[in-house]
């Protein structure tokens, strides 16, 4: 009887292959569509905490205030000291000490004159203790794109469309004039050692990595940074945490009126990251439900469709003597074997093109300019662990429930009437 | 079982709703059939044929009154009993043969032996034979859609054969095919009713089956109009 | 009725200015016979009060007429052998550590010096108040003491840093005690407190000023002359751009 049923929906194409295929694709746009909302989303998140939000960030009130001017003025001090007391109070997370400064990079000729200027945004970060993850943080790595990384004093890595701006090549010698911590314009000399690309519209267009020990040297802050970065040690960004452990800090240092105490910020709760988050949140939520629903009410109609159809096939199996409860559970074995193979092929293949994306992007710079958040320049999906159980819903709940409510029509119909059905 | 009655019905009357009201589509029928009969509900069509047939073939249920067949009370059996009975008991030919069409010659006929629960050589014996019997032992792996209407309806005659029932219930048999076709299908199951003594109600408005009836019984607006037996 | 109390103000307010004080051009020509001279040598101490330290940095300043100056920085260590020069409208710095020659333009001359409430620009603009000012007397008044005429300037030239002042002039020598300098919007952006006017050389000069950026936070900057030279020799080399590097 089994071997019946089986050859019955291998041969018949409408009941097997097609509802397989369409559970398939259903499933391989839920799956993929997901990734892509995670990956799109998640990347973007990611990337503005390495580079500059932190999934968390501790800044001096009064820097916080006006956080866009990198103020370094209002920098934090007696950063070693706070360091360790925050390397204590929050094993979680780990820290790193950042100096953002604004300014101009000017190349000399062979005189010493000016022979090309544009203004940067500079970032000191630890790329020579040998003891931060900040060169894998970045990606520095991958990024470079002539050149090598900065391994000594006096070294600094430059956006590769700058130095294409300023004509300057990996052992050039350039000058960075920027304001010290007391306002004094500083000059600076440095050797750039390559040359990266981000694609990161903001970044790409004119920024300079330096050591943050340069950096502290040039602009006269000595165990100061501008900001310390927090990141949780499982790499993602986790909202109620990090929103748990900024509020403690910050109720901690209350009672401190001084304007240069540390405060600390979530990602979410810096600016345009934190519609982002709320954005993203909502929408990798609202954006799956709403495809898995479709896709759900899609396949659901499916596998109904492919019921009514075989109200006569029915009709003619009650006839002959087979039990209704027999005919209405073969029907929904039916259902589970083309839910499981559709869902099974069409997680697969998601999850192939989810890969595909996640490994190679789809480039994007250029559309992205002008924007006041960091976007990645190219879409990447993400394979988290709900890729892999996400399709089930629309591919094997939703084609089952398809299949009972068509069966209902078995018990509710009288046989006689299946063959009007049939007839009709 | 000789000439004992097979189909016992008494003051059926089988109802529809149809709008507010209802539909009567048997008015209170009475008749019997004994073993062997070869029988036929004859009558325009609305007559009330089909629905009488579906009562006694237990894919309905009576109204009002009685349906006895081979002794069960077709209105006190429970799905499962109906089940039962149609399993072991009878078989069915429709108009539109109502094959399964990705399914083989042999596969169709074969089908009411799995319900059967039968071995495998068994039932490859009982199929060999009820392809004998219509003629169709060459087509054993054709598809029912490769096949003509007539080879189709010996299909269907086949399978309903196959198990060797007490009562086959055709509806309209022939009123797809052609007339040597008609005649041959009929000329097979005149045969099985010898044969094997298997009792035979048609239904039907043709001509040539009726010609081959031995009894004929007329249904009009729902009530017999007259049961007529044919002189041997 | 109250048009002719108007008309009578009016009146009266020419009275005043025709009878009893003199044109205010006349004053702002009479500030400038003051504070600008052919040649000048100075030393001076900046001290600025920064929102969360003071510093004091300490420099040399020669200047010849309107067009040519060079300030050499001498503390504190960050700073000394930073030099600057001007030469007409170009600025030029020199910074030691890096050796490097670099000239400030654009938007940079807006940047603040040493951190101070100086600005670049601030720093660049010589040119006589009678050549870039149309002067307009407000009123009279005293300020520390003294007598002050009140005048307000409004820029007749468009380079100029500030499209307007207010300056309150001691009416007797013809020294600015107190400046305020207006955006075109008419927005305060700096305001100067100019305090120890002595004697130099037949000039009244103030030697201490205190420099606000009405836009930045901390306590401004005290600007104190220490020596100040007027009409000395100064050789021709100084005001080279090879200067900067020696
Ligand atoms: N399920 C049903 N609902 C309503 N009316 C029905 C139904 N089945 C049959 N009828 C009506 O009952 C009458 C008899 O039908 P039927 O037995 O099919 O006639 P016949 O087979 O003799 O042509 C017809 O008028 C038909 O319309
Ligand atoms: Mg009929």
């Amino acid at each position: 009887m089994i071997k019946f049923l089986i050859k019955g929906l291998w041969r018949d194409k409408s009941r097997s292959r097609l509802p397989v295929i369409v559970v398939a694709i259903g499933v391989m746009l839920t799956v993929f569509l997901h990734a892509y909302i995670t990956g799109f989303m998640g990347d973007t998140i990611e990337m503005n905490a390495s580079f500059s939000h932190g999934h968390i960030r501790v800044m001096t009130r009064a820097y916080a205030e006006n956080i866009e001017q990198m103020a370094n003025d209002l920098a934090l001090i007696e950063v070693n000291t706070l360091l360790s007391d925050l390397n204590e109070r929050y094993p979680e997370l780990t820290w790193s000490p950042r100096i953002r400064f604004g300014g101009l990079i000017d190349v000399p000729d062979e005189y010493g004159d000016t022979r090309s200027q544009g203004p940067a945004m500079g970032l000191g970060l630890d790329f020579l203790s040998g003891s931060s993850k900040e060169v894998e943080r970045l990606n520095i790595e991958n990024s470079l794109v002539r050149g090598r990384l900065i391994r000594h004093q006096g070294e600094a890595l430059i956006s590769e469309l700058f130095s294409q701006k300023l004509k300057i090549v990996p052992g050039d010698q350039v000058t960075i004039i920027g304001s010290c911590m007391n306002g004094s314009m500083i000059f600076y000399n440095v050797q750039i050692s390559g040359t990266v690309s981000f694609g990161a519209e903001a970044f790409d267009r004119g920024a300079i990595l330096v050591d943050i020990e340069d950096a502290r040297l040039a602009l006269d802050m000595g165990d100061a940074a501008s900001e310390l970065l927090g990141f949780l040690k499982t790499g993602f960004f986790d909202k109620e945490k990090i929103l748990k452990i900024a509020e403690g800090f910050n109720r901690s240092v209350v009672a401190d009126e001084d304007e240069y105490r540390p405060v600390m910020k979530g990602l979410s709760e810096q600016g345009s990251m934190g519609q982002y988050v709320v954005l993203a949140e909502v929408w990798s939520v609202y954006i799956s439900m709403v495809f898995v629903f479709a896709m759900a009410l899609v396949l659901w109609n499916a596998g109904l469709l492919g019921g009514l159809r075989r109200y006569g096939e029915f009709g003619v199996r009650l006839a002959m003597g087979e039990e209704k409860k027999h005919v209405y559970l073969s029907l929904i074995y039916e259902a589970i074997f083309i839910g499981i193979a559709g869902t099974v092929t069409g997680t697969a293949f998601g999850l192939l093109f989810s890969w595909l994306l996640q490994t190679y992007g789809i480039d994007i710079s250029g559309m992205m300019e002008g924007s006041s958040i960091m976007f990645p320049s190219s879409i990447r999906a993400r394979i988290t662990p709900a890729t892999y159980y996400l399709g089930f819903i629309p591919g094997l709940l939703s084609t089952i429930a398809g299949a009972m409510l068509a069966g209902i029509g078995i018990y509710k119909r009288k046989t006689s009437q299946l063959f009007k059905e049939l007839e009709a | 079982m000789e000439n004992s009655s097979i189909i016992q019905i008494n003051r059926l009357v089988k109802s529809f709703p149809a709008g507010k009201g209802e539909f009567t589509a048997l008015k209170g029928i009475d008749l019997q059939f004994k073993a062997g009969e070869f029988a036929g509900l004859v009558g325009p069509s609305g007559s009330g044929k089909t629905t009488l047939l579906n009562i006694v073939g237990s894919l309905d249920t009576p109204t009002k009154g009685e349906a006895i067949v081979l002794g069960k009370s077709i209105s006190h059996l429970s799905a499962r009993e109906a089940a039962h009975l149609r399993k072991h008991e009878l078989g069915f030919i429709f108009q539109t043969y109502n094959l399964l069409a990705v399914h083989t010659v042999y596969e169709n006929v074969e089908f009411p032996l799995l319900l059967l629960k039968l071995s495998f050589a068994q039932r490859k014996k009982m199929v060999m034979d009820a392809l004998e019997w219509v003629g169709l032992t060459d087509k054993l792996n054709s598809k029912p859609p490769k096949l003509s209407g007539g080879e189709c309806q010996r299909v269907a005659v086949a399978r309903a054969m196959v198990k060797k029932p007490s009562l086959v219930l055709a509806d309209e048999p022939t009123a797809n095919l052609d007339a040597a076709n008609s005649h041959n299908i009929l000329k097979t199951m005149e045969t099985l009713n010898r044969e094997l003594n298997t009792t035979f109600l048609f239904a039907t408005h043709d001509e040539k089956v009726i010609a081959y009836l031995k009894r004929k019984v007329h249904l009009k607006d729902g009530n017999v109009d007259q049961d007529e037996w044919v002189k041997q | 009725m109250k048009k002719i109390i108007v008309l009578f103000l009016t009146i009266a307010g020419i009275g005043l200015c025709g009878f009893s004080t003199p044109d205010a051009n006349e004053i702002l020509k009479k500030i400038d016979d003051n504070l600008s001279s052919d040649n000048q040598i100075m030393e001076a101490k900046m001290i600025i009060h920064g929102r969360r330290t003071s510093r004091t940095i300490t420099s040399r300043i020669y200047a010849v007429g309107n067009q040519k100056s060079f300030t050499e920085y001498l503390s504190p260590p960050r700073e000394q052998g930073t030099k600057m020069l001007k030469l007409e409208n170009q600025l030029w710095v020199y910074s030691p550590s890096t050796d490097r020659v670099i000239q400030i333009s654009g938007h940079m001359l807006r940047q603040s010096v040493m951190g101070s409430d100086l600005s670049y620009e601030d720093m660049m603009e010589d040119r006589k108040l009678t050549d870039t000012y149309n002067a307009q007397l407000i009123g009279l008044d005293t300020l520390d003491g003294r007598e002050i005429y009140l005048i307000e300037l409004e820029a007749k030239v468009p380079d100029v840093a500030y499209h307007g002042q207010k300056i309150w002039v001691d009416t007797e020598r013809f020294v600015p005690l107190k400046q305020e300098l207006y955006a075109r919007g008419g927005r305060l952006l700096k305001q100067v407190l100019l305090h120890d006017v002595i004697r130099v050389d037949g000039r009244w000069f103030p030697t201490k000023m205190i420099y606000k950026d009405m836009l930045k936070e901390g306590d401004g900057t005290e600007f104190h002359i220490i020596d100040i030279q007027f009409d000395v020799d100064i050789p021709e080399y100084i005001f080279t751009r090879a200067a900067l590097r020696r």
